[in-house]
């Protein structure tokens, strides 16, 4: 799977370029982080993936020509407040016309995924935003995805919660091997979570660099390294040239 | 608040009411057939009983019938008007031209077309009731969460589906708001139809009732059958409460605060 020469122009007026010329691979099994200036069009590439948006040209591209499963995490849990957790889990298979049984089955394991077990009959609004964004996450998964698309979706936790998250979907991940494109405004989250962090430049957006995480093993520990914070200063550098700020 | 703190004022203002009637009777020695006293109305009650409590009946199916219809056609009707602007533009105007028809005005005409009996009275009572569920199930479609909108796009959800399990249940606290004002309409309407669609006999509804007492002066029995037709009103507006209730008490803030 990649993107190729993805371009995203909004009509108006005037018209506002949004992303010029986005080249990614999305290597099966990868993880890669998107991060960059806020308005810089991270979120319209995840849309387009997700076929929420079409790209003025370039694109998708994916082999063998069979459209990959899309799970997406948007930025809020955008949870149906008047469906228990575990029916709002289960919905995309609902969506797909799965037998009750088998869609019961598969919501119940995803959510002892993400470590929601004993929260299937609540109603949304009695959980925490934790816990809301963890059935957002199990709600992704459900369909076992071959694309996962995270747009910042622990932006609005506060920093342990995040933390917590992160370390999660990074087992997740372990896991399953899904392909991951995450979209996040936190260096430390996309160096904890990515084998790649792919830099964009303010609007219209295009790939300024990218650096390669190395990281052995990422336990919580690791936040703690100077091994980590090495790559977060690298991608921070990168950040500064793209602002303009660095030069 | 303890139950006794909110039943008491109510009950108080009514109890007074009941005596400055009486008081008001006696003093003033008004005649029985201009306002008769609360005892007298409760006696003409007992003796017409059998015919009241068929009247009631009678008018509680009209007035139910015509409510169903109108919740039926109602949440219909807004749903589709939701599916488009073009469609809200086109008609919405429309609907809100039909409210400033006096509708009550409409219902000789429905004894024109439907005949004397209870299918007029329950189209009268449709027809009055029918605007708010319109304009509620409208209000509630077009405020569906854009984001939980999207949620359905990326899955590709079809228009029956989308409806099923977004826009109607997002709706429902806003529907449920129409379809109380149309509960407390309906019985007005249900009372004229049964005024002009004379069907009369042992078992007439509760709008009959009043008309022959009317005649006949029978100022008690008036009352009487007004105090039931209320009643009435009071019952199906109790029923959509208990059902809104029972559908937003899990999820819903209208329905949480109420039952605390």
């Amino acid at each position: 799977m990649a993107l190729r020469g993805l371009c995203r122009t909004f009509s108006g007026d005037p018209p506002v370029e949004a992303l010029r010329s986005i080249d990614i691979d999305l290597a099966p099994g990868s993880f890669t982080a998107l991060i960059g200036p806020s308005g810089c069009g991270k979120t319209t590439v995840l849309r387009i993936l997700a076929g929420l948006d079409e790209a003025s040209s370039g694109g998708f591209e994916f082999e063998p020509s069979r459209t990959p499963r899309i799970g997406y995490c948007f930025q809020e849990p955008r949870l149906l407040p008047w469906r228990r957790i575990d029916a709002n889990v289960a919905l995309p298979l609902e969506l797909e016309g799965m037998p009750r049984e088998e869609r019961r089955r598969r919501a119940g394991s995803a959510i002892e995924r993400v470590e929601l077990g004993g929260f299937a009959a609540a109603m949304p609004a009695t959980l925490s935003g934790g816990m809301r964004m963890r059935a957002a996450v199990a709600r992704a998964l459900v369909a076992e995805p071959q694309l996962l698309l995270l747009d910042e979706p622990f932006g609005a936790l506060d920093e342990v919660t995040r933390y917590r998250l992160d370390e999660m979907l990074h087992d997740l991940w372990r896991r399953d091997r899904f392909t991951a494109l995450l979209v996040t405004h936190s260096i430390p989250e996309a160096v904890f979570l990515a084998e790649r962090v792919v830099v964009l430049s303010p609007r219209p957006g295009r790939i300024i660099g990218e650096v390669a995480v190395d990281l052995t093993e990422r336990t919580p520990q690791v936040r703690a390294t100077d091994e980590f914070a090495h790559l977060v200063q690298r991608v921070y550098r990168l950040l500064l040239e793209a602002m303009g700020d660095g030069a | 608040m303890p139950r006794i703190a909110v039943a008491a004022p109510p009950i108080a203002v009514v109890a007074a009411t009941v005596l400055l009637w009486w008081l008001a009777v006696r003093a003033f020695e008004i005649p029985e057939y201009l306002l008769p006293t609360p005892g007298a109305v409760l006696e003409a009650v007992w003796v017409e009983r059998d015919r009241l409590a068929w009247g009631m009946l009678a008018t509680a199916i009209g007035a139910s019938g015509g409510f169903a219809i109108a919740a039926a056609l109602g949440i219909a009707i807004g749903s589709i008007l939701g599916l488009s602007r073009f469609l809200e533009r086109g008609f919405y105007p429309l609907t809100l031209l039909l409210q400033m028809v006096p509708l009550v005005a409409l219902a000789p005409i429905l004894v024109v077309w439907l005949g004397y009996g209870q299918r007029a009275v329950i189209a009268s009572a449709a027809i009055v009731a029918l605007f708010p569920v319109i304009a509620n199930t409208l209000g509630g479609m077009r405020s569906v969460d854009r984001d939980l909108e999207e949620l359905f796009s990326l899955h590709r959800a079809g228009l029956a589906s989308r409806w099923w399990r977004l826009r109607l249940p997002a709706s429902l606290p806003s529907i449920v708001t129409g379809l109380r004002i149309a509960a407390g309409l309906a019985v007005i309407g249900a009372i004229v139809g049964e005024f002009v669609s004379a069907y009369a006999g042992d078992r007439a509804p509760l709008g009959m009732v009043i008309v022959s007492a009317m005649r006949e002066y029978r100022t008690d029995l008036m009352f009487g059958a007004i105090g039931l037709a209320a009643i009435v009103g009071f019952a199906l507006f109790g029923i959509v409460n208990f059902g809104g209730w029972l559908l937003l008490r899990r999820w819903h803030a209208s329905a949480r605060s109420s039952s605390d």
